[in-house]
């Protein structure tokens, strides 16, 4: 029970105190400078219009979601597959992994309208650039987590007969598992970030081409609606991985064993 | 009485280190054997090629009689490090090797539990490695170990990380184990003491390349208790030991 409170402070008081300052901030220098809301609304102002808006942004957070949720699960599976073949055969690994850092190398920027061009306004295009952002972080994670397993731990698995399924089965994949979930933390949180810039580049619908348009339409209190939504949608998928990790690794959190 | 696992002229060379060199010794049934050598002598290496992982550049392993070079699966192998997977509880890890021999988890958990007794690990089942004291480690490692083969245990440096107390406790255990199942152990360590007492049979290994110095017959009565450790018979045997180094 006296752990409960210092929780709470720690959890959620803490991380929000600079978050609040920064708005009020935002809000005392829009007040004291007699900024008009047409440059930058205040964030007294900004949330009415979120609700206003609300409904009318639904139909495209669907689309984004749905970008979003396609190309992660394709950049996670694909990531797996890719990272277990350069494993599992070296000369598969000595091809592919120059191949791989180069298409890091390419600016998003600069392929997203190629998509464009070739596959047209429809979600594709957005998921193919998920997938782009996305897979990199997923599979050169789980390559190096899957390359750091124990030598001695193999040796010994090896030792008593074990064959390379089981090896993989027993040791390497469950020893990876830490790498690959900090490889998909840092691509959740880029993941949202490519949905939106496919949609910003040339789309009909989803919250970058929302955004776009409340540009267009000097908007800005829609278009800071619109960036506080892929904000709120990116820290969503993180924190889902955070609690992914703690179900598939009860192990890492383990507390004195009571006999 | 025949030898259980047999070494004869073992060398083995990592490009150009020589690490073994005509390597001879014999466990018999039910015998227990330390090795006694220096710090990177080569005697993990050895273990290495008994134990399949490595094959020797010259001579032979004979296991039960029969030619094992480069046979994995065959002795139980305890590495200097525990090596528990952390992920797995106590009794996933013990039962592991018979999930590798292609039992399933129900059945290698149902075979491995009535061990946790005799191994003073009950009560630990479903506890995971970090939960449990270095002894305790110690412990489950072996019984894994025990569980693969239990004929033939080869043992590198179990207790080397283990504080002197934990250590002469476990001494103990171990020879009440051994007492109990009647295995085959080759036993390496770098602690004299360690060595005459657990065994009936003591080889001295030289610096690298490792040779063999000395083959000491230790004839003290089983079983036996710590009295031992201070008797003149245990002193005289430490003498003799002692002059190789
Ligand atoms: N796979 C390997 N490739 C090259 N050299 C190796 C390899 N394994 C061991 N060696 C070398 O062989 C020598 C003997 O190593 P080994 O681990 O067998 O010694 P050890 O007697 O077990 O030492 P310790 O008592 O410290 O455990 C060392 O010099 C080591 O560097
Ligand atoms: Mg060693």
């Amino acid at each position: 029970m006296t752990k409960r409170l210092p929780n709470i402070v720690d959890r959620i008081v803490v991380p929000l105190t600079l978050p609040l300052l920064i708005t009020l901030l935002w809000e005392v220098v829009v007040r004291l400078g007699q900024i008009p809301p047409f440059i930058l609304p205040s964030p007294i102002r900004v949330l009415p219009t979120m609700v206003e808006v609300f409904p009318d942004l639904l139909p495209h957070l669907r689309i984004t979601l749905l970008e979003f949720a396609i190309g992660f699960s394709l950049a996670l599976l694909l990531a797996i597959f890719i990272a277990l073949l350069m494993d599992a055969l070296p000369l598969a690994k000595k091809m592919v992994y120059p191949l791989l850092v180069v298409s890091q190398t390419v600016p998003i920027i600069s392929v997203a309208p190629l998509f464009l061009i070739w596959f047209g306004y429809g979600i594709l295009p957005k998921v193919l650039v998920v997938i782009l952002v996305c897979f990199f972080p997923i599979g050169i994670s789980l390559l190096e987590g899957l390359a750091a397993v124990d030598a001695e731990l193999l040796k010994l698995l090896k030792a008593m007969g074990a064959r390379r399924f089981q090896i993989y089965r027993l040791v390497k994949i469950p020893a990876a598992l830490p790498a690959l979930l900090a490889g998909l933390k840092i691509s959740a949180s880029y993941s949202i970030m490519g949905a939106i810039i496919g949609e910003w580049l040339g789309a009909m619908q989803g919250i970058g081409y929302y955004m776009n348009l409340a540009q267009h339409a000097f908007s800005v209190d829609r278009v800071l609606v619109a960036v506080l939504v892929i904000t709120i949608l990116s820290l969503a998928v993180f924190k889902i991985v955070c609690l992914l990790e703690k179900i598939l690794m009860p192990w890492q959190t383990p507390e004195a064993w009571e006999d | 009485m025949d030898s259980k696992l047999e070494v004869r002229k073992v060398s083995k060379r990592y490009n150009r280190i020589k690490v073994l060199q005509d390597i001879s010794l014999s466990v018999m049934k039910k015998q227990f054997v330390s090795i006694l050598g220096p710090s990177g002598c080569g005697k993990s290496t050895l273990f290495e090629v008994i134990s399949g992982l490595q094959l020797p550049d010259n001579g032979e392993v004979l296991i039960d009689g029969k030619d094992s070079r480069g046979r994995t699966g065959r002795v139980s192998y305890m590495p200097q490090k525990d090596l528990l997977l952390p992920w797995k509880t106590i009794l996933d890890n013990a039962a592991l090797p018979l999930v590798i021999k292609g039992e399933s988890w129900p059945e290698a958990r149902r075979k491995a539990a009535p061990y946790f007794a005799p191994f003073e690990l009950d009560g630990f089942e479903r506890a995971y490695p970090q939960q449990l004291s270095g002894g305790m480690r110690q412990r489950a490692a072996l019984l894994r170990t025990f569980l693969f083969a239990r004929d033939i245990l080869l043992l590198d440096e179990p207790f080397g990380a283990l504080d002197a107390l934990t250590r002469s406790k476990m001494h103990l255990w171990l020879l009440d184990i051994f007492q109990r199942y009647g295995p085959s152990v080759l036993f390496i360590t770098h602690d004299i003491d360690e060595a005459i007492f657990l065994a009936d049979k003591l080889y001295i290994f030289s610096a690298r390349p490792a040779r063999v110095v000395a083959e000491i017959e230790i004839e003290l009565p089983r079983p036996r208790s710590q009295e031992l450790l201070t008797s003149g018979e245990f002193a005289a045997l430490k003498k003799e030991v002692l002059q190789f180094f």
